[in-house]
């Protein structure tokens, strides 16, 4: 039985992973600046709170 | 010191080391590639210096600020929407007069300015001596010389950057003369522009009137938005004096334009800003080279072999490590297999996770060995030779010069993506050009397709793999370019427009750069085959285990099972429940019972598959798929590829896991195709020709419809490439059956 549990659990959070990724395609397609901005939002980066920025994308010279 | 951040942008020719910068200054690890035309978009990044917060964008490269090309109106549209604070122009250091061809249309417009004078090495090589100082001085911006490369110079020209970018002065364009006749237009321009305020905002008035002269195709309709009264009244101003100009000099205005400019940059050149240490004629070591490596004879057998070479090195090499791995996710069943209770999470994790994406992640090694030959004929330059020479062949198939670029990043060689293959096809002027470039790249054989390939050879043809993969790496441009010339003279039918392609020198790779690009691309992979391809694998997984069995079928297999085990004595019974426990040796009954039980079970999974979400469309599928030799499991793989290619892959692991199929837990999934029935070496080459060519992948297809600008294209794409691979497949089986 848990492992029924289990699985359904990981089939759910599956499923919502690729329903983002396929979300963020679709957002891609239609406004290619999103690329740089946030995470998936077809509404773009201009919400408060967003730092526009990839904190990978950073170096001290 | 002002510390609020610095918007800064990095703008020069193709190929002058703008993304080397960019990457070094922001530690970002954007593709650098030794040939033109890498970055066609604008990418951004952030980096401090000095406790100065900067914000700096890499800018496609450019010649010019005329908008003939998409780089070209990115880079304006870019500095007249965003207005950094400075620009880094990037010039090379050894070919320094086309370079400042573009510097003297910065200063036209009046942006404020800091010249790079990158690759003063390879300058000083070629007996080129540079006296910054002087070229500073001429031109009235700084000019600080770097090597982008190791960072030389790096410091010093941020530190410059950030004066220029704190100094409030206003954009101050310079004037230069274009003769006595222009001059005189330009003024007349100049004064209406000035006087109606007409795009004053963007640019400054004499920048524009220059370009309303070039005959600029985006500012003749920004105007035309602007003011349609003032935009006419230049326009005919114009063409009445291109009339003139080409009744009296036969020649049209842009053309002396652009001779003026480069007899500005002459005259500050001659003023002993360059001193050349050897004869200008002298044959530098890199056209050396391409004597023989372009040569029209040698060149082609040059690039054949080689290519042939790079297969052979990945086979050869990556033949311990991939049996390795293949043995480490076996020993990775086995284990769960042991730890775990009968249960849907075990057979997730052993036939959904580990057979699955275990199966993707087997071909790292080679793909790891791939990839460092490729980033050997990238970072050495060789690869904008294969485009040079390919120009010649792509012409007759009514491609242009600049398609062969998309065809080797979308894996021309094996191992690219289709994905910036697409995007790079914004550096075609031709619409129709890029058009038919955008809808063949996917034919390529990109990183995704290349282990499906590898495993279905390996399991094949296993004494020419590299022979083999060599002939399909040659098939897919042919198809491609056979496809094109068919878009071509169908409903892509228009004129070939000119090439012309600078080619870098030849560079020494260094280690560090190679290891770099190789490490940076076999983590794309396993990122991808950990994370999306997981996910996918997962979800086919569920839709290969249900519906389970009704219970009906259950209760007439457990009957069957009872039976059969009843049929032999108590004894027999005895030492198989023991074995189960210990393991122990069997007798030769026992085994017999044991090998009868164990196809009960192997059709109860069959049955099962069968009976599930998946199985039942590859099923309904089969009476047709069956013409080209798929039975309903390679049915379930091919439309688990359509989200990804590696999840060919991962779907057979997962079906053969599954399946009825004499599966023997340590045997690799090549093994079990080959002691499958349904395949052969026919069908093999059947399936192998349609996942070459069939609908691209879902990111890709998306790609094709924001780069086509429409949906039509994108479906044609997965349309088209399906029909044209499902005929193609079908002939090969028919064909090679018959045979």
């Amino acid at each position: 039985m848990w492992q029924t549990i289990l699985v359904i659990t990981i089939i759910v959070v599956v499923l919502l992973y690729i329903g983002k990724k396929i979300c963020r395609q679709f957002c891609l397609a239609t406004d290619p600046s999103q690329e740089i901005t946030c995470d998936c939002s077809c509404s773009g980066c201009n919400e408060a709170g967003c730092s526009n920025k990839n904190p990978n994308n950073k170096k001290d010279i | 010191m002002n510390n609020s951040s610095i918007t800064m942008a990095l703008a020069g020719n193709p190929n002058a080391g703008k993304t080397t910068l960019f990457n070094r200054l922001t530690g970002a690890r954007q593709h650098v590639g030794n040939y033109p035309g890498i970055t066609v978009d604008h990418k951004e990044g952030y980096f401090s210096h000095n406790e100065q917060d900067i914000t700096i964008t890499d800018l496609p490269g450019t010649y010019s600020l005329t908008a003939y090309s998409v780089e070209e109106i990115v880079t304006r549209d870019f500095l007249t929407a965003n207005k950094p604070k400075v620009v880094i122009n990037i010039v090379d250091a050894s070919n320094l007069e086309r370079n400042l061809y573009l510097t003297t249309q910065f200063l036209e417009m009046g942006v404020p300015l800091v010249i790079a004078l990158n690759m003063i090495d390879v300058a000083k090589d070629r007996g080129i001596e540079v006296r910054a100082r002087k070229l500073e001085e001429l031109l009235g911006v700084p000019v600080v010389p770097i090597i982008a490369r190791t960072g030389e110079g790096t410091d010093e020209l941020i530190r410059q950057a950030i004066i220029v970018g704190h100094s409030e002065e206003k954009w101050q364009p310079i004037d230069i003369s274009y003769g006595e006749d222009l001059d005189k237009i330009i003024i007349h321009l100049d004064s209406i522009i000035a006087e109606s305020d007409f795009l004053t905002n963007s640019y400054p008035a004499r920048f524009t009137a220059i370009k309303y002269l070039e005959h600029d195709d985006q500012m003749l309709p920004l105007g035309q938005k602007e003011d349609s009264g003032i935009a006419r009244q230049l326009e005919q101003i114009v063409t009445t004096v291109s009339d003139h100009l080409l009744k009296t000099m036969d020649v049209y205005p842009e053309a002396i334009i652009a001779d003026h400019r480069y007899g500005f940059i002459k005259a500050i050149l001659r003023q002993g800003v360059v001193t050349h240490k050897f004869d200008t004629d002298r044959l530098y070591t890199s056209d050396k080279i391409d004597k023989v490596l372009t040569n029209r004879l040698l060149g082609p057998v040059v690039m054949l072999a080689i290519l042939f070479t790079l297969y052979q090195f990945t086979f050869s090499w990556s033949e311990l490590p991939v049996a390795l791995m293949g043995s480490f996710f076996g020993w990775l069943g086995s284990v769960v297999d042991t730890l775990l209770p009968e249960g849907p999470l075990k057979s997730m994790l052993i036939s959904g996770v580990i057979d699955g994406v275990g199966g993707v992640l087997g071909f790292v090694p080679l793909i790891m060995f791939m990839f460092f030959g490729i980033a050997v004929l990238e970072d050495s330059g060789y690869l904008a030779r294969v485009a040079f020479m390919m120009d010649r062949i792509f012409r007759i198939f009514g491609l242009h010069g600049s398609s062969v670029m998309p065809f080797i990043v979308s894996g021309g060689i094996a191992g690219g993506c289709a994905v910036p293959g697409v995007m790079a096809t914004r550096t075609l002027r031709s619409p129709k050009e890029r058009m038919a470039t955008l809808l063949t790249v996917p034919f390529m054989n990109c990183g995704a397709k290349v282990p499906v390939l590898i495993l279905l050879i390996g399991a094949f043809f296993s004494d020419h793999k590299a022979l083999y993969m060599f002939l399909f790496t040659l098939l897919a441009w042919l198809v491609a370019l056979v496809v094109a010339k068919l878009l071509r003279s169908t409903v892509l039918k228009g004129e070939a427009t000119p090439f012309v392609m600078e080619l870098p020198p030849y560079r020494f790779p260094t280690l560090q750069g190679l290891l770099i690009h190789t490490w940076e691309r076999t983590w794309q992979y396993i990122k991808k085959a950990g994370t999306v391809i997981l996910a996918i694998s997962i979800l086919l997984w569920a839709l290969m285990t249900y519906p389970g069995l009704p219970q009906e079928e259950l209760d007439s297999f457990a009957e069957k099972r009872i039976a059969v085990t009843e049929s032999f004595s108590e004894t027999i019974q005895l030492e198989i429940r023991e074995s189960d426990n210990h393991n122990g040796d069997l007798s030769e009954s026992a085994l017999a019972l044991q090998e009868r039980l164990t196809t009960i079970d192997q059709e109860q999974s069959g049955a099962r598959l069968r009976n599930s979400t998946a199985g039942r469309i590859g099923i309904f599928l089969e009476p047709v798929s069956s013409l080209a030799g798929f039975d309903w499991r390679t049915n379930i793989a091919l439309l688990g590829g359509f989200a990804a290619k590696e999840v060919i892959i991962s779907t057979l692991g997962t079906a053969y896991s599954m399946g009825e199929v004499d599966v023997d837990a340590s045997d690799s999934l090549g093994q079990r195709l080959v002691r499958d029935p349904n395949w052969n070496s026919v069908v093999a080459i059947s399936v192998l020709i349609f996942i070459m060519f069939y609908a691209p992948c879902f990111v890709t297809v998306i790609c094709i419809a924001k780069e086509a600008g429409s949906w039509k294209w994108a479906f044609f794409s997965m349309a088209f490439n399906t029909f044209f691979a499902f005929l193609a497949s079908v002939a090969v089986f028919q064909i090679g059956s018959f045979v």
